[in-house]
């Protein structure tokens, strides 16, 4: 739920980042130390790419809506918002066993393994801008 | 040359709130308070849950009233006096006369039962609430009819949740002096009070509020009886995120196939720490191992 919000935040992240990641000069004369005139070349944004736990209930395809909405007008306005759903993974900190909650055991309370109730949930949780993709024009 | 580049980021979507959550913590730590918020589905009995709770402590060591904050530090100044012996020269030369002293008991509200004889530690805890609702004050209304503690409602205008910058609003609506980054002066309550605990009943929802950290320092969750034993495997979220599961209306346990070891097992999927509270806010039952729970938890927060 709430994916207008994060729409909105990842639209900033992403557009701060290209922001602080300018499009270098073009026209660097070969062999020489003096750069060209500055082109009229812009940078747009082609890809923002996510990852977005399971267990957070965001519905990518909503995000994506909401996301288009917040960058027309801006250099992301045609940038295709990627989502990787990740999927739970419980680890055990006691002994490090990886637990799958989609297997047929589903959500265990203890370790299969040396039963210690130490489950850490190490993916499914997260929601993060991993990169953006951007071009010059 | 290559035009397409990427840009590495691995920047956290959530951070901004969670870290103003963080940032509250330590506000709130700084002020002497322990901030509670207790999430449910709408109807489970979180406001009945919280009468009975404040009930339950007024007998074990009572509730303050809080007076204005000064009153407060003086008072509990004439406690320490008394608890360490001073003489009467000592404690007129730190400013305090006996007519202060007994102003400063009366204004908190202090039993004679809970003065220097028996030290800091039973000093009766002063609590606040505030209610989050859509709409209707009904709930904080309740609260300071009923259980005579300061209440206030906090309209969230449609939100379904409460984050951290809305629960320092209303802790300033309390009357407590917590800043934010866009605070003026203006906006600061003209009337501190101090608090030892604040309850914040959450939004009715078990979805929303699992995802915005309100910078609360203990996590409650309230699932009733009616609602089903299978309810930790329908929100993931909020169960595997609370400190506590207070499952409230075994009163009506004879009237529902609710399996009480069931519910817990699926909460232990759930979350492996998550202490397990069987209620009744309308018998009582259980309350006590709740309310002594919490006041350990506030007493060692505050402290």
């Amino acid at each position: 739920m709430h994916e207008m919000s994060y729409a909105v935040r990842i639209a900033d992240i992403a557009l701060r980042a290209a922001n602080e990641n300018p499009a270098p000069a073009e026209g660097f004369a070969a062999g020489t130390s003096a750069p060209a005139e500055a082109s009229a070349a812009s940078l747009r944004i082609l890809a923002v790419r996510v990852s977005c736990g399971e267990m957070l209930a965001i519905v990518p395809a909503l995000l994506e809506t909401a996301f288009r909405e917040c960058v027309k007008g801006t250099i992301a306005e045609h940038a295709k918002l990627v989502v990787k759903t990740m999927p739970v993974l419980i680890r055990c900190a006691s002994c490090g066993r990886e637990i799958d909650p989609h297997g047929p055991d589903g959500y265990v309370a203890r370790c299969p393994d040396c039963g210690s109730a130490a489950l850490r949930i190490e993916h499914g949780r997260e929601f993060v801008v991993n990169d953006i993709e951007t071009e010059i024009i | 040359m290559d035009p397409v580049k990427i840009i590495r980021l691995k920047e956290s979507i959530l951070a901004d709130n969670d870290a103003d959550a963080e940032e509250l913590r330590r506000q709130t730590k700084d002020a002497g308070l322990c901030y509670v918020n207790l999430m449910s589905s709408p109807g489970s009995g979180k406001t009945s849950t919280i009468l009975a709770l404040i009930d339950a402590l007024k007998k074990r060591g009572g509730v303050t009233t809080p007076a204005s904050a000064a009153a407060e530090r003086a008072a509990a100044h004439a406690t320490n006096h008394a608890a360490s012996g001073l003489t009467d020269d000592e404690r007129a030369a730190s400013g305090l006369t006996d007519d202060g002293r007994a102003d400063a008991h009366a204004a908190a509200g202090l039993t004679d039962g809970a003065n220097a004889a028996t030290g800091q530690s039973s000093a009766p805890l002063s609590i606040g609430v505030m209610e989050a609702d859509i709409d209707s004050d009904v709930d904080a209304q309740t609260i300071q009819d009923k259980a005579g503690v300061p209440a206030v409602q906090l309209h969230t205008g449609g939100m379904c949740h409460l984050d951290a910058e809305m629960s320092r609003q209303g802790l300033r609506a309390l009357g407590i002096p917590i800043v934010s980054r866009a605070t003026s002066i203006l906006t600061m309550p003209s009337r501190q009070r101090h608090f030892d605990l604040v309850i914040l009943e959450n939004v009715g929802n078990l979805v929303c509020p699992a995802e915005f950290d309100t910078g609360a320092d203990l996590n409650l969750v309230i699932l009733s009886v009616p609602e089903g034993d299978d309810k930790p495997l329908k929100y993931p979220l909020v169960f595997t995120k609370c400190d506590a599961v207070i499952i409230n209306k075994i009163d009506a346990l004879p009237v529902f196939n609710f399996d009480i070891e069931k519910c817990t097992s699926r909460i232990r999927e759930r979350s492996a720490s998550a202490e397990i509270f069987p209620v009744s806010a309308k018998t009582g039952e259980g309350i006590d191992r709740l309310a002594d729970w919490i006041e350990k938890k506030v007493r060692s927060r505050i402290s």
